[in-house]
């Protein structure tokens, strides 16, 4: 049986609150509800009105209330209802969250998960296709992650609920349920926050992550009949980075493009970027390219798709730098 | 939601107010060591001040004036409850235990002033204005969840009062019953901005109403009238579960920080008559008067907080810096391994 991605949130979620009895979930409609994408079904009935909290729609409070939780023993799972509405929250997150280990040289950290949908493509509201990563993992003290597939979301968050400090839990609402697989509930040998290699190739190398990678393994199926082979990386983790993966990947294909949601300026893709042109300067032969969205609002739902790359914008990138 | 007027107990020469009963004498005894700690506090802010104007101390925010309202809200909880102050409140972390020279630590611009080891489940000082309450809340969320019979108290200034976070945390607070005083030191300045702009309420005490919540407004210049207040509400959280909101009512004689020059605002006349309300000025009086404080004392207590001062500015001043690798240790695994 194959399972998608909200539900393997959803069984992770229940997996910590029965392993963990000081895990509790906070969020507006999480509870009989089930959350506004039903990531949370069945949790409250299960584990109780203590454990999974509905909350006010009070960001900032939800934050906070993490971090006077988190320091005093317990585990919060905190869902917000789409990122474009996490910014009250921002004041709590960076200003405590995030720097409370920092200054109490260690006395007091903030175990917790931050749970939110983010990213366009649904056709959704304004306000509820916000991809802000960027704000976050600028950040130091914040561990900012992204699954991409039902086992990796179901590993990723198991890990980040016993993460020892705040996690930034990304959920990419665009895939949530077109992604299907088999869950395989085994820990794997390596970290599921590690980046990993999607796709081996030896052409250029693709760093993606969420909603993106899905189009970029598309996009790469139509390069390979062109006899274009991309190595496509899922990043995983946007803060810290780890790009030992990537570095090995571009000193063997000598070409790099980065594709992300989020509007180009300041956006992740110039972190990686720099740092692969720094340390992967005398293996390149083409510029490192990125692909992101343009540096402009993004559109309401009509004009959604000439907002984000698109699969074609992906190929004809790709082939660029190839001939490059 | 109960309103009372502003609550005193003890008039300006430390007259006992015909209505009011003392309850026992072990009350007195507790008043007379929250007033140590109150002039402790007071020495504590001038020999911060100094090291200011001197150039051996950053930015230091006193509490002259104030503290009666932190004294005997510090005094009063019990070891394992939890305090979460904001950042004037040096007389609640003094008699929690913490020693003198963590407070020029930390206003001299060393993180080992929060470690706090003295009560390691206290909060740190907290800058941001009011993003103490949610933090507080979810204390007291955790400490009602785990059946501990603690309560959370809460300090900030009349500023605080206008941001979404007090208001967001009352509200919860309610909800959940949670074992939480908040206490409001209304000195009436958030810097430059006086009360009038600051709330067109009557009470700040009256901003309980909005949540459900009890809330008292009390003359914070009145030692008895803070310590019975205080300890009703600390009873409320602690045996019932209800939240309380306390309006401690004062004066900042001070500077907002030794940044500020309130001169540049401030209303002479206002601030000699505000002197003139000095809260360990009507506290001796008050103790005198019950035989619980001598003329003697006055010396004696004001020498003894001297040296304890004087020790922790040398201690202080000796302390050498951190490690420049403890700049790297606290933030978990940040760095890319190979860059």
């Amino acid at each position: 049986m194959t399972i998608d991605i909200v539900t393997a949130i959803n069984l992770a979620l229940s997996q910590t609150l029965q392993n963990s009895a000081n895990t509790v979930l906070l969020g507006q409609d999480i509870g009989k509800c089930g959350g506004v994408f039903r990531v949370t079904e069945g949790l409250q009935t299960k584990f109780g009105t203590k454990r999974v909290i509905d909350t006010p729609i009070s960001e900032s409070l939800l934050a906070g209330m993490a971090v006077g939780m988190s320091t005093h023993g317990l585990r919060p799972i905190v869902e917000f209802q789409f990122m474009g509405f996490l910014y009250p929250a921002l004041d709590q997150i960076i200003n405590h969250l995030a720097r409370m280990k920092n200054r109490t040289r260690g006395r007091l950290s903030c175990p917790s998960v931050l749970r939110m949908p983010y990213g366009g493509g649904i056709g959704a509201p304004e306000h509820h296709s916000e991809s802000t990563e960027a704000l976050l993992a600028h950040i130091p003290g914040l561990k900012v992650v992204v699954p991409s597939t039902p086992t990796q979301a179901y590993h990723l968050l198991i890990e980040a609920a016993n993460c020892n400090d705040p996690v930034i839990f990304l959920e990419p609402k665009r895939i949530y349920r077109s992604v299907r697989e088999k869950l395989d509930t085994e820990p794997t040998a390596t970290s599921a926050s590690q980046p990993r290699v999607v796709i081996p190739g030896n052409d250029l190398t693709i760093i993606a992550w969420g909603a993106m990678l899905h189009d970029t393994i598309e996009a790469s199926k139509q390069l390979n009949r062109q006899g274009i082979y991309p190595e496509i990386i899922d990043l995983v983790t946007l803060s810290p980075l780890n790009l030992t993966l990537a570095y090995e990947s571009v000193s063997k294909t000598n070409r790099c493009l980065i594709i992300h949601e989020a509007c180009e300026s300041f956006g992740v893709g110039a972190e990686v970027g720099y740092r692969i042109f720094d340390h992967c300067f005398n293996y390149l032969e083409a510029p490192v390219k990125r692909l992101c969205s343009p540096d402009i609002t993004i559109p309401y739902s009509k004009m959604e798709h000439h907002y984000y790359p698109q699969i074609n914008d992906i190929i004809q990138t790709s082939q660029a730098l190839v001939e490059y | 939601m109960t309103y009372q007027h502003q609550f005193s107990c003890i008039n300006q020469l430390g007259v006992l107010k015909q209505t009011v009963s003392l309850d026992t004498k072990a009350c007195l005894n507790d008043l007379k060591d929250i007033l140590k700690y109150m002039i402790l506090s007071n020495v504590l802010d001038k020999k911060c001040i100094a090291l200011q104007r001197t150039g051996r101390l950053g930015t230091f925010a006193a509490s002259t004036g104030q503290e009666a309202i932190f004294a005997t809200a510090g005094y009063l909880l019990d070891d394992q409850d939890v305090y979460v102050p904001y950042y004037r409140d040096q007389a609640a972390l003094l008699a929690r235990g913490l020693a003198a020279d963590k407070v020029m630590s930390y206003w001299g611009g060393d993180e080992r002033g929060n470690d706090f080891s003295h009560q390691p489940q206290d909060m740190p000082y907290c800058v941001p204005i009011a993003t103490q309450c949610p933090h507080a809340v979810g204390i007291a969320y955790a400490l009602k969840y785990t059946q501990q019979n603690n309560v959370v108290l809460v300090t900030l200034g009349d500023g605080a009062t206008s941001k979404g976070d007090f208001y967001e945390s009352m509200n919860f607070s309610k909800i959940h019953n949670l074992p939480i005083i908040y206490l409001i030191n209304n000195n009436q300045w958030a810097i430059s901005v006086p009360i009038n702009l600051q709330s067109g309420n009557q009470a700040l005490s009256q901003k309980g109403l909005s949540a459900g919540i009890d809330g008292y407004s009390v003359d914070g210049n009145d030692i008895l009238a803070l310590y019975q207040c205080l300890k009703h509400a600390i009873k409320q959280a602690r045996e019932h579960n209800q939240p309380q909101l306390i309006e401690a009512v004062t004066y900042r004689i001070c500077d907002h920080t030794t940044a500020d020059d309130a001169s540049r605002y401030t209303c002479p006349e206002t601030h000699t008559h505000a002197t003139s309300l000095d809260p360990i000025k009507r506290a001796k009086l008050f103790l005198k008067q019950q035989d619980h404080w001598h003329d003697d004392e006055d010396l004696k207590h004001q020498e003894n907080s001297q040296k304890i001062v004087q020790a922790a500015a040398e201690k202080y001043l000796n302390t050498e810096t951190q490690p420049i690798t403890s700049l790297y240790q606290y933030h978990g695994t940040q760095e890319d391994t190979t860059t």
